[in-house]
């Protein structure tokens, strides 16, 4: 962990994540609860990295700091070089453009009152105040082409899109502004399978073609196995493995690995 | 070998629901037969009719927005044959409760939050059999927590649900449901909000416990590799209508519609068995 790749853009050195108990009647508390247990990776250019783990075990407290959205208990945290864990929100601003993040149900991520077009707009007015309306509606032309959605449903509310659909415009709308890394978490979880393969697919084109790193937050195995670069498991707040998928689900790994890895439905046909 | 007994048809099954002066017709000529002991799966993507197939057959939609015609003919012990459309809506459901237990996607959420373990378990039972002594009550519940590998004892029945893990409750309300002395089993997407380790744990128990009784299974999911493990019939259901059936090992090796070649082939490229790693 101690040399790091020129090619890092995301580097977590030993961050533990620790909330506090909560307060049992007038003096007592319960226990803290510590849900990131010193974890460090890295995180490099262009690579769509895997982060497997089941319910509680740390993921997404562990996306909410990469996001500055929780500040880690101690640890490092740095972006493209830069430490930000204890940054103040106000410099932080300034990066947050580089760091995005898709979630697992668009339907609450979209405003339901704003049309497509407005929302696709607005983090664009935020990041680029100065950019001319023309510029604007080419990026946006060009994002909606790239993500496979018609012209037309700019007019459109999120309403009458259809689950696959509003996670295409969400992964547009975090694309717009060019960001380095985008965190996807659980973004496919609700959706049906066909949809599934084809969101992957958009995922998989976006990072080549922007060379984009994905932190692909899933607890789904299949899923992390198919798509992933490298692949991080997580339980119980700490890293059980990193690395290529051959190299983590092979037959030396963690004993929490190969029970995951057993616990698997594989499914078998021919069409 | 003798054909097996058949033990529900359903026949021409629609259903309209009306909304205001709205009407959808969310079940389309729905048409099955299951003989005893058959392990069903009922597949299909979100809005497929999955779950309303089963509402159906359960009793469990309102019956002032809901128009059902056909038939959902359940065998009878003389041999012949009770359509439970024939029967009032109030008949229905004392009907249904002694031929089929369900176990729902949020079972773990069946559990009266605010009663202990043994308040609503014991209940559950005299619901069924109201001659048992407390002591024999207790008893049979410690039995079955013994099947059902729930530990803790007498200790888990004094907790509330929430002071138990997801795998536990989801048990405690599976072992709830087969209280009953059905015969059909429904399982509506049980293993849905489980992890993956839970969700095996549920799968092999089900299965488990199917090997050892004589149940009827009818097993709906998305998940086609849990249904491929688990079913040997498979029911695939689109926009409310029954694309295809069949036993699972043609329906998954030789589909002849054009939607269920289409399921197989990206179910196969989420969860393929090239995947595979046991």
């Amino acid at each position: 962990m101690n040399e790091s790749r020129s090619d890092s853009i995301v580097k977590v050195i030993d961050v533990i994540k620790t909330f506090p108990g909560a307060r049992k009647g007038l003096i007592g508390r319960s226990p803290d609860f510590t849900a990131v247990k010193g974890v460090s990776f890295e995180m490099y250019r262009g690579e769509l990295l895997g982060l497997l783990g089941e319910s509680g075990c740390g993921k997404s407290t562990l996306a909410k700091m990469l996001m500055h959205l929780l500040l880690p208990t101690s640890g490092e945290i740095h972006l493209n070089g830069v430490q930000i864990q204890d940054m103040p929100e106000s410099s932080f601003r300034k990066l947050r453009r580089q760091i995005q993040m898709v979630y697992q149900n668009p339907f609450d991520c979209l405003d339901p009152s704003m049309r497509i077009k407005g929302l696709l707009e607005e983090p664009l007015k935020i990041w680029y105040p100065d950019m001319t309306e023309e510029t604007r509606q080419e990026k946006i032309d060009n994002i909606l082409e790239e993500c496979g959605l018609p012209q037309n449903c700019l007019s459109k509310y999120p309403k009458e899109f259809s689950g696959g659909q509003l996670q295409r415009i969400s992964i547009a709308r975090a694309l717009l502004v060019e960001p380095q890394v985008l965190i996807a978490d659980e973004i496919i979880s609700a959706l049906d399978v066909s949809i599934q393969n084809q969101i992957l697919n958009l995922l998989i084109r976006m990072k080549e073609r922007h060379h984009l790193s994905i932190l692909f937050i899933t607890h789904d195995l299949s899923v992390a196995r198919r798509v992933s670069d490298r692949v991080m498991v997580m339980q119980s707040g700490e890293i059980k493995g990193i690395g290529t998928p051959d190299q983590v689900f092979s037959e030396q790994s963690d004993p929490y690995i190969k029970d995951l890895t057993s616990a698997v439905f594989t499914f078998s046909g021919r069409a | 070998m003798t054909e097996k007994k058949e033990i529900l048809r359903i026949e021409n099954l629609n259903i309209t629901i009306k909304n205001g002066s709205k009407r959808f017709h969310v079940l389309k000529d729905v048409s099955f037969t299951v003989r005893e002991g058959e392990r069903w799966a009922i597949a299909g993507e979100s809005g497929a009719g999955k779950s309303m197939t089963m509402n159906a057959m359960t009793s469990l939609l309102p019956e002032e927005s809901t128009e059902m015609t056909g038939k959902i003919l359940f065998s009878t012990k003389d041999g012949g044959w009770q359509d439970l459309l024939a029967l009032s809506y109030k008949e229905r459901r004392k009907f249904v409760s002694e031929q089929i237990a369900i176990i729902f996607q949020d079972s773990i959420n069946a559990l009266n939050p605010n009663e202990r373990i043994m308040k609503q378990w014991g209940e559950t039972i005299r619901l069924h059999r109201p001659s048992l002594s407390q002591a024999e009550l207790e008893n049979h519940i410690l039995d079955q927590m013994d099947i059902f590998g729930i530990r803790g004892g007498r200790e888990t029945l004094q907790h509330f649900p929430d002071q138990l893990s997801g795998g536990m409750r989801q048990r405690i309300a599976i072992a709830m449901a087969l209280e009953s002395q059905a015969r059909i089993l429904i399982a509506d997407e049980p293993t849905t909000s489980l992890d993956a380790i839970s969700q095996r744990n549920t799968i092999e128990f089900i299965r488990k416990l199917l090997e050892t009784k004589q149940w009827t299974l009818l097993f709906i999911s998305h998940n086609l590799g849990i249904l491929q493990s688990m079913c040997d019939h498979i029911i695939i259901m689109k926009d409310g209508a029954i694309v295809e059936q069949g036993t699972t090992d043609d329906l998954f090796y030789h589909p002849k519609e054009p939607y269920t070649r289409q399921l197989v082939r990206e179910t196969m490229k989420i969860m393929g068995s090239s995947e595979a790693l046991v």
